[in-house]
This record gives structure tokens, sequence and C-alpha cells, in this order.
């Protein structure tokens, strides 16, 4: 398979608000604080389609934006590949609610909004892409199994991917076991072209080899992911925030391994080494 | 694209249990609607229900995944020596070779609804029965499914509403061509419950009657359940049988619950569907359209019909048999277009009285026999997303 190349990030949950925050945190050259969290901010989407879509809508958009800032890339060329447990349940929640009235009355607007495609469908109207989009569940390996989804889409499409992998914090008794306790979420933009903005270069295999879980040494963020499905995209961006080249292995629904290998930039000529005076380390 | 072969295949829905219920009630012209009765709904609709759901309960060691949908896919499953064939597979090419896409739009809702309904809004918590993760979770279809079969290979489910499990096709296309996975088990499973017969009537588009796709009093959908299976391999060039020669997958970038007005983003994916199967519009013999009966489908799906494959082509919607099967119709409709393809046979519209004189397709009134050499199959989901599939003879 050929290279993929990393060429946009966006990513927030608590303590973390994009990826250049995020990557200081990773590095260990900021302080991690869950208390600071920016807002969910959109600018693509008019001020008709802002009232009209739910949350995790404007959540993905959010996620997607920065990605696509950073990569520096026209949105409409890239397609999407979401990822979440399942539709909105907090609209699912109130849909239920209404429902379990003796004649219930349920409002259309949520209920096309509770659709898990929905962020996908006001993405597309609010970038004018007619590229196909996949929305994708897979419990709590939303990310790899979005991760490898992309990965055949470079593969057999030729065309850039957005990734976005992302779930609201969800409501009781809804998702007891692999819940979200926050509005978490991280994007990719995926190429197979080195640009100016390439921030990894990435290779991926499949093995049948099971992998222990990544674990983060500082517990706060540690904890943040296991609760938050999404979140384990940190996995990856660890080690390219550390800049260590090498193999990352992400179990993949208990029976098998994604194995990304982190090329290092330095053997494979990014365009953007972004940051050369590092020490380059090897894990794997 | 490299063809796949349909090595194997199954689907239950209103009209029965496995492939020949459907083929049967195809022929003879017998719908699998009737009016409502599922749960205490009181909706003037009529639904496409399946028999016996009810008293089949998920037991043993998966219990806790007992839900209608899951149950609906342990019934599926069991038909037409599916699980055989799945096992023969199995044996082939090792559990971790093989994938598992499938679609669903609501899952195991139903669950939910009525732990809603009896427990949480009456301050009671939720019953100890109750497991979200196992049911309601959209993965928890191809969780469930992954067990009964024991493979292990890459997995995950596809949920774009009503496109869902026509697009697992392109997605094991694509597993297998990376070769993620050497083969792969698709389909869709979506079952009745409140939020959709509910949801689609706040949105005015259920009929009172048994849905009549492009017909002048066409007024609305009826709603169905299904669940289909297909084991999907590399064409050996020895094997003789129906393949996917052919998806298109397009966004309409227009509105959440309505199609762009003149069907571009349909005809985007009926063109991409063509051009990646190296066809041409003239090599198509017959369309499955999506066809739900409501008035702006049915008139916008024409305009891309016409666009794309021009007014000869031979058209009708199967959903007057079973209904709008939502994530479960692009896996029904793609079996439907085989089994089409296998018998020689073009099906009617059913409940189709009057056609639409706005409607230049050519929509079929009389179920007929006809060499078919390629069938193009839609289906078209919420935000936008649509998806058509291609399958021929090998």
């Amino acid at each position: 398979m050929d290279t993929i190349y990393l060429n946009g990030i966006g990513i927030l949950a608590p303590g973390f608000n994009g990826w250049n925050n995020t990557r200081s945190i990773l590095r260990g050259e900021a302080q991690y604080d869950a208390n600071q969290t920016s807002d969910i901010a959109v600018s693509l989407m008019s001020p008709r389609e802002k009232r009209r879509a739910n949350k995790t809508s404007l959540l993905a958009v959010h996620l997607a934006e920065e990605a696509i800032q950073h990569a520096d890339i026209a949105p409409d060329t890239l397609i999407p590949v979401f990822s979440s447990f399942s539709g909105d349940l907090q609209i699912t929640d109130k849909l239920c609610t209404s429902l379990a009235d003796d004649d219930p009355i349920i409002s259309a607007f949520l209920f096309h909004n509770s659709v898990q495609n929905a962020p996908a469908g006001y993405w597309s109207i609010a970038t004018h892409s007619t590229n196909p989009s996949t929305s994708i569940a897979c419990g709590c390996y939303s990310f790899h199994a979005a991760f490898l989804e992309a990965a055949s889409v470079l593969s057999t499409e030729k065309k850039d991917v957005l990734l976005a992998v992302y779930d609201l914090d969800t409501p009781y008794p809804l998702c007891t076991q692999c819940r979200a306790d926050a509005a978490c979420g991280v994007a990719m933009v995926l190429s197979n072209t080195n640009t100016h903005q390439t921030i990894a270069a990435l290779a991926v295999s499949l093995t049948n080899e099971i992998t222990e879980p990544y674990q983060h040494s500082n517990d706060e963020i540690n904890n943040l992911i296991q609760k938050n499905t999404s979140l384990h995209a940190i996995s990856l961006l660890d080690p390219i925030a550390n800049q260590y080249s090498g193999k990352i292995s992400l179990n993949f629904l208990d029976s098998m391994s994604i194995i990304i290998t982190h090329l290092n930039p330095q053997n494979i000529n990014l365009i953007n080494s972004c940051d050369s005076s590092r020490e380059h380390l090897t894990r794997s | 694209m490299k063809p796949l072969i349909l090595s194997h295949y199954t689907l239950t829905n209103a009209l029965g249990r496995g492939i020949d219920a459907t083929s049967l009630a195809i022929k003879s012209g017998k719908s699998g609607l009737h009016a409502c009765d599922f749960e205490t709904l009181q909706l003037d609709t009529y639904i496409g229900r399946v028999a016996g759901i009810e008293d089949e309960p998920i037991s043993g060691e998966l219990v806790n995944y007992d839900c209608r949908n899951n149950r609906l896919a342990q019934i599926a499953l069991q038909q037409d020596n599916f699980l055989e064939a799945a096992g023969r597979a199995k044996t082939k090419y090792g559990p971790d070779r093989i994938g598992l896409f499938l679609g669903t739009s609501t899952s195991g809702i139903l669950e939910t609804e009525l732990a809603y309904k009896n427990y949480t809004t009456k301050g009671l918590g939720v019953p100890d029965t109750y497991h979200y993760h196992e049911t309601h979770d959209n993965f928890s279809l191809a969780s469930y499914i992954r067990q009964v079969l024991n493979i292990t290979g890459p997995s995950f489910v596809v949920s774009t509403a009503c496109s869902s499990s026509a697009k697992v096709f392109a997605n094991a296309s694509r597993f297998i061509e990376c070769g993620f996975c050497d083969a792969a088990i698709i389909g869709g499973v979506d079952t009745l419950c409140s939020t959709t017969l509910h949801g689609f009537s706040a949105l005015e588009l259920m009929s009172s009657d048994r849905c009549r796709p492009a017909d002048i009093n066409r007024n609305g959908i009826s709603i169905g359940e299904s669940a289909g299976f297909v084991l999907l391999e590399k064409h050996e060039s020895k094997k003789e049988g129906i393949m996917l020669v052919g998806y298109g997958e397009s966004s309409d970038a227009y509105h959440m619950a309505t199609p762009h007005p003149e069907g571009l983003g349909m005809a985007d994916a009926m063109s991409s569907s063509l051009k990646r199967a190296a066809l041409t519009a003239n090599d198509i013999s017959y369309v499955n359209l999506h066809g739900t009966a409501t008035k702006t489908n049915d008139a916008t799906e024409d305009k891309a019909v016409v666009k794309t494959l021009g007014t000869n082509v031979p058209c009708s919607s199967t959903k007057g048999w079973t209904g709008h099967t939502l994530g479960a119709a692009g896996i029904t409709e793609a079996i439907i277009s085989v089994i089409c393809l296998k018998q020689q046979l073009i099906p009617k519209s059913l409940n189709t009285e009057t056609i639409d004189s706005s409607i230049e397709a050519n929509i079929v009134l009389d179920t007929h026999h006809k060499p078919l050499t390629y069938v193009l199959s839609n289906s078209f989901g919420f935000g936008g997303n649509n998806c058509s599939l291609i399958f021929g003879h090998s």
C-alpha cells in the first residue's frame, strides 16, 4: 500500500484545544488542564444551516475545519469518512422520551438529525461537496475502523480523505460501556501527496496479533482517552507529536492489530520536516 | 473495478424467509404489506413485518444481544444454507481474512424505546435486561454476527440512513482490493421501531395505503423490515454466478431530508457506477429504483434516471412488495436484482395503477421474462447520501 501523508489534524476535547496546543501537551512542553476547553466554533456553515444542525454535526464540522486549515486544502476536494459509535444520542434520548407517551408526537427535525450520517450531510451542504461520504460505527473502535476505511479509500479512489471521529457526552442509560463523557473528537486530512503541510508519513497494515492498548503516562489524559472512544486517535498523535518513528500497534476488535508505521521524516524527505532538531526515537 | 462474485446470499423480509419466498411473491404479485399492527402504535399506515420475530429470542451465550434487529439477523442467517457457506469460506480463507461490513439505520433502538416507556420515564431507571451496547449501539449487529459466525477479520457498520446496506458493497470491494481481507460477508438488517414509524409520520411521508411507487396518486412510503447477507469473493474465471461489476457513490450537498430537485446527486451515483463498471447506459437491461413512493423521491429519481440512462430502460421499484426497509433497503434490492438476473425476470411496479404523467422513465406494469445482462439498483438516503450498484453475469 502507498505511503499515507497526514497533512492536517483537528482535535477538540477537555484540555485539548486544537493540534498546536495538543502537540505541546503531548511533548510535555505545556501543562494539561482539563478545565481549559474551547467552545465548538464553525465558519463554513451558513447561519441557517448552523441553526438547523445538531450539536454532533457542529462538533464534526469544527474538527474538520481545523484539519483542512492545517492541510491548506479546499474542502470540496476531500472524501469524508466520518465515524462515531451511533447517531446523535442526545437526540435519541429526547426522541425516546417523547415516544414513551401514549400518543407520541415527535419532531420531524430531530428525527432527520438523529441519523448517524447527519454530520456528513451538513458537511456536504456547508462545503458544496458532492463527493461520496461514508459514516461508520465500530463500538469502542470508531477511530481504528475509520482509519482503515480512510486508507482503503485513499488507495482505491486516489482522492484525499477527511477522517473525522467524534462523539458527544451521552446521557444515561445510553452507551454505558464505551461511553463518551464529553464532546470530543479528532479529524485528519490524509493524502497520497506529500505537501508543504505534511505532518507525518505513515504506512498501514493489518496483523492478527493482539497488542496491548495504548497507555499515556499522564493519568488524567489516560482517563480521558479511556472514557472517550474518539480519543484513541491520541495513540497515533502522541508519537507523531514527539517525532518517534517506528511502529504503532492499535488493538482492533480484540482480534487483530492495525500496524501504523510512522516513517522517519529524515528518510522520506518530507517537504515540511517540522522539527528536525529533535532526536528521533524508535518505539515499536 | 475488479468484479466480485456473490458466491452465496440470503434474504428475509415481509415476503417470507429465504430467497424462494421473495422470488415466489414477485412472480405471483403478492405484496408483503398489511395494516400497521406493530406494538401498540396507532398509525394509519401499512407495514412490511416479518412474521414470528417475537417468538424467536436469542438465547445462550449471546443472550444480551437479544433484540428485534439481532433476532431478524439470526433468522436470516439460518436460511438458504448461509451458515454452511460462511463456514466453507472460513475454512478456505481463515476466519481472520473475512471482512464483515453491514448496514443499519436504527439497529436495536426498539429496546431503548421500550426501556424508556416502561422504566426510565417512570423514574425506574432501566431493567437489568437492558443492554445498550449489545442491542441499540449501531455496531451491535456486526458484533453479534462476528460471534455467531466466529469470524475475526476487519469489520464495521455503515449507517448512512437508506443507502447503508448498498454502500457495504463498496466498502468490501475497497478492503479486498487493499488486501485488508480476502473475502467479505456483507449485508444489512433494519427492523420496525417507533422511532422510524413516528419519525416518517412527523415528516408526513407515510402512505395511509400500500405504497404506490410512480403512481399519480402516490402518497408516501410503507415501512418494512428486512435482513440480507451476501458472501463476496474475488472472481475466479471458472466460477459462474452473479457479480458486482460497479458501484457509484455521491452526496447531494443540498438538504438533510429532501433530494436535490434535479436529482444531480442521484445521477452522479449512477454515472459513477457505470464508469467503474466500464459500461454505457445501453448496457443496463433493468433498473431497480429506490422508488420510495413519496412525491419528491420518485419525481427526482425519474429526472436522474432519464438524464443518465434515457427513457427506454425498464424500471420498477419493488417497495410495493417489501415496503421501504430503510437501512436494509440496499441489500434487499441488491438481492432482488440478483434474483431478477438469475431468473431473467423484470418485476412490475406493484400497486402502481396509473403512472404519473410527469414521469418519463419506462415504468414496468407487468412482470415478465426478458434476457437481462446488467441490472442497476439505486439506494438514496437522508443527508443526500446516494449509492448505485451494478450486477451482471460472470
